[in-house]
């Protein structure tokens, strides 16, 4: 019985790995955007994957392993990274938008934005917000499956959505100098 | 009009308005806010902006090889939990589609011109991709659509039959529009013909850093 249970277990286990497999894309691409670099988000992606295999009798029965998975790298990076990482974001900021003061109107608007430029907006960021910017806007959960990984209200999802998008989106319009088409309509 | 009264609105019910978060109620109350209220226009523009910009910004990672540490994590697991794609064509699978929302594709590819404040709308609303293997149009169209989007010249068509779904078409390039956050797209026009008839469709393909292409709309019935 104890044996036939052990077997069970273990076929069990090895089917979660299978599927944890296949949605490593996923968690190295959201590790790699809450760190703002493919090295040390695979290093948080390996992190979390270490932590899921100890751990997955706590798996609950019926609940989503991407979700789990998700939440193990949310946490990770909230307890044991985010000081490690503190002083780098803190760099970004002022000297950028210093810089971008100065920029010639013109050519800015002609300046390729490319994924680099966003990358860097969404460090600069607040850790709650890029989070929940990660999750929705580039890994496409629902706000629901979002307030679950997150454990925050659906509320605190919209609202710090809200205040990311936005703040993402004038940085971002910022560096190409272009005004918001509803800037320019005739009240 | 100056509307001095409390708005009608807020920033996080626009959010989810934008990313079709909101039950058809709400996304009611919100279209109404966004007739009267210029404010909520522009904030729905720069939320849907950002939305389009940061959506791939991370999708280099997603097909470089594990890195050792990962790999040896699972090295007891067998490769074959991963469908093989037959078709370098990558095509997006939308979790959930608003057709309400779909632009006409014209005006669509005009945004794209246009750049990154006039806002991907489109692009916006679509869900996580899958792989090719899940595409339930058939190897033959996705080859003939590969081949269509290499070629790349506006009016370069690629014919294909599918004996066994009895389905025959084409696939046409409509036009190729350089933009800012997706790279060089390129839309394109599809005409199946099967027992039915010939149904015209048209769609919207962005080449990616890896050179494959997604396919990002698809289907979309045309005029």
């Amino acid at each position: 019985m104890l044996i036939g249970k052990a077997a069970g277990d273990l076929a069990l286990s090895q089917q979660i790995k299978a599927e944890m497999v296949t949605v490593l894309p996923r968690l190295r691409r959201f590790a790699y955007g809450l760190t703002g670099s493919s090295h040390d988000g695979d290093d948080l992606a390996q992190a979390a994957c270490e932590k899921a295999l100890r751990s997955l009798d706590q798996l609950a029965p019926g609940s989503r392993l991407d979700s789990w998975m998700f939440r193990i790298a949310q946490n990770l990076w909230v307890d044991r990274w985010r000081s490690q990482q503190t002083r780098r974001e803190q760099s970004f900021e002022p000297a950028d938008m210093e810089h971008l003061a100065t920029t010639d109107g013109a050519a800015a608007m002609h300046r390729r934005l490319d994924f680099a430029d966003v990358r860097r907006q969404v460090s600069a960021l607040p850790e709650d917000q890029r989070a929940v910017l990660l999750l929705v806007s580039v890994d496409g959960a629902t706000y629901k499956e979002a307030a679950e990984i997150l454990g925050v209200p659906i509320g605190t999802v919209m609202s710090r959505l809200a205040r990311a998008r936005l703040a993402l989106g004038k940085a971002l319009m910022q560096e190409t100098k272009e005004l918001p088409e509803t800037a320019r309509t005739k009240p | 009009m100056m509307t001095q009264q409390p708005r009608a609105w807020a920033e996080s019910l626009l959010v989810a308005y934008v990313d079709g978060q909101l039950d058809a109620a709400q996304a009611e109350a919100v279209e109404q806010a966004l007739r009267e209220d210029p404010e909520a226009r522009a904030i729905v523009g720069v939320l849907r902006s950002s939305a389009a910009a940061v959506k791939h910004a991370y999708d280099d990672v997603l097909d470089q090889p594990l890195p050792p540490g990962l790999r040896d994590l699972f090295s007891d697991v067998r490769p074959d939990g991963r469908a093989q794609a037959t078709s370098k064509v990558v095509t997006f699978q939308p979790r959930r589609t608003f057709v309400r929302n779909l632009l006409p594709l014209a005006a669509s590819v005009v945004a794209l011109m246009i750049g990154f404040a006039a806002g991907y709308a489109v692009f916006a609303q679509s869900g996580k991709f899958m792989l090719a293997g899940d595409d339930p149009r058939g190897e033959f169209y996705l080859a003939a659509l590969q081949q269509a989007l290499e070629n790349g010249n506006s009016g370069a068509s690629q014919g294909y039959a599918d004996t066994a779904a009895k389905v025959s078409g084409t696939v046409t390039i409509v036009g190729t529009v350089a933009t800012t956050h997706l790279g060089t797209c390129r839309e394109f026009r599809h005409d199946a013909t099967t027992n039915a008839g010939t149904e015209t469709s048209f769609g919207i393909a962005c080449r990616s850093a890896d050179g494959t292409w997604q396919v990002e709309v698809d289907g979309a019935s045309g005029g």
